[in-house]
């Protein structure tokens, strides 16, 4: 299903860095956070999606 | 004078004669009893019908009621305009496949976004502008979506973009290109349709294009007969490939290699009740040496719909449509059925998937591009 998600997001020009995927066991706290801190940043990095409406 | 009372006033469904005959066609009310266009249609002229029933969404929009009503109802129009009410109030159908498809044209209405929807070409001919716009559809999104039931729906979009290559056409394929919006029409929501019908006017009129190629019947359907209801003239000219085809093939411009097949013909209803095209794709199989037709029972007007339409409400009801069409198939004693839909080619896979039939399913066009004959 990640993988579905991820080639849709390419055809729909969505960029694919903005989707993620990891397993992170209960006892891996320090490596959620990583993750967490990781993706933020390249999300922010990125910069908003910006999908505008029809006026 | 309320919704409904205009909704009945401007389908003529005061004519409705109350004798069944939409009922006892309907491939749903066969299986669901509770369903029943003659009910619904009865409820709505007494007032009773309300926007929140939910029965409405069962509806397949396959209009074998319509064509046989001799009050000449269009229930499909009916059934349609009473679910613009039923969404604007806040009641939807049933989306398959958690919606999924809904969000991807959802997102297509956004005019910033820029697809990657043609990166399925390799070695066909396209080009920027010009004279012929190829309509892809939706192909590209359902290629991955299906892949799982071997849809192989981009293997159509490569082999529609060959025959129009042999005939020596180069069209115009769109990364900007949009869903036809049919679904979100036929689901209710109106406004979606029309910003997707909107941007998609754009793109072909920036191509400079004087006619739009589509080998999707839903695509064909809603271009040729929904676009100019809400928008005019549109300053191109919708032609499906099956009346493009037959010209080339009269003049000789390709031709095909002798190959024996027993096929059987399924009807989809965009293209056959709609649209009004049946004998098109029936003289493309007689042109291709080898190929033998055995009709089913229920073909042409009286073509069984393919289970579900608009990715809603996909059902019990469904599969049992799907597997009765598909036995009725197998008994012609045809290993093929022949499609010229990608909707019906994909529901038709999922059930020879998830019940293992031996029954082989594909794509007119495949079928064609396949038996090209080198020149």
């Amino acid at each position: 299903m990640f993988q579905t998600t991820l080639e849709l997001a390419k055809i729909l020009g969505i960029n694919p860095k903005r989707l993620r995927l990891e397993w992170i066991s209960g006892a891996e706290g320090v490596r959620f956070a990583e993750v967490a801190r990781e993706f933020t940043e390249q999300i922010k990095s990125i910069g908003p999606l910006s999908l505008k409406k029809v006026a | 004078m309320t919704a409904l009372a205009e909704l009945i006033d401007s389908t003529n469904t005061y004519f409705c004669l109350d004798c069944g005959v939409c009922t006892g066609s309907c491939p749903v009310a066969r299986v669901f009893p509770d369903f029943s266009p003659r009910q619904i249609i009865e409820r709505s002229l007494y007032e009773l019908e309300e926007p929140s029933d939910d029965t409405i969404w069962n509806c397949l929009t396959c209009a074998q009621c319509s064509v046989r009503c001799p009050a000449g109802i269009d229930f499909p129009t009916f059934i349609r305009r009473m679910r613009d009410e039923a969404h604007n109030l806040g009641f939807d159908g049933v989306p398959a496949h958690n919606g999924m498809l809904q969000t991807i044209t959802s997102l297509q209405t956004r005019p910033n976004i820029h697809q990657n929807r043609t990166s399925w070409i390799d070695d066909g001919k396209i080009r920027e502008t010009g004279d012929f716009f190829y309509f892809v559809g939706c192909r590209p999104y359902y290629d991955v979506i299906f892949r799982g039931i071997d849809a192989g729906s981009i293997q159509g979009a490569r082999n529609v973009l060959k025959i129009l290559n042999a005939c020596g056409v180069e069209p115009v394929v769109s990364n900007e290109e949009r869903c036809c919006g049919h679904d979100a029409l036929w689901n209710g929501n109106e406004e979606k349709f029309k910003q997707l019908a909107q941007l998609n006017l754009d793109v072909i009129h920036a191509s400079g294009a004087k006619q739009v190629i589509f080998s999707c019947p839903e695509g064909y359907y809603t271009f040729k007969n929904t676009y100019p209801e809400y928008f005019g003239d549109l300053g191109f000219e919708p032609v499906h490939i099956l009346d493009f085809l037959a010209d080339k093939i009269k003049d000789g411009a390709i031709q095909f290699e002798e190959r024996e097949q027993v096929v059987t013909y399924h009807d989809p209803c965009r293209l056959g009740r709609l649209a009004g095209i049946y004998d098109a794709p029936r003289e493309l199989l007689a042109a291709m040496p080898g190929i033998e037709l055995r009709e089913m029972p229920r073909s042409r007007e009286n073509a069984v719909c393919c289970g579900t339409t608009g990715w809603m409400n996909c059902s019990s009801c469904s599969k049992e449509i799907q597997m009765q069409r598909l036995a009725e198939a197998g008994a012609t004693g045809a290993g093929t059925v022949v499609t010229a839909c990608p909707k019906c080619q994909i529901h038709f896979r999922c059930t020879k998937s998830a019940f293992a039939l031996e029954i082989e399913i594909e794509d007119l066009f495949d079928i064609l591009a396949d038996r090209l004959a080198s020149s």
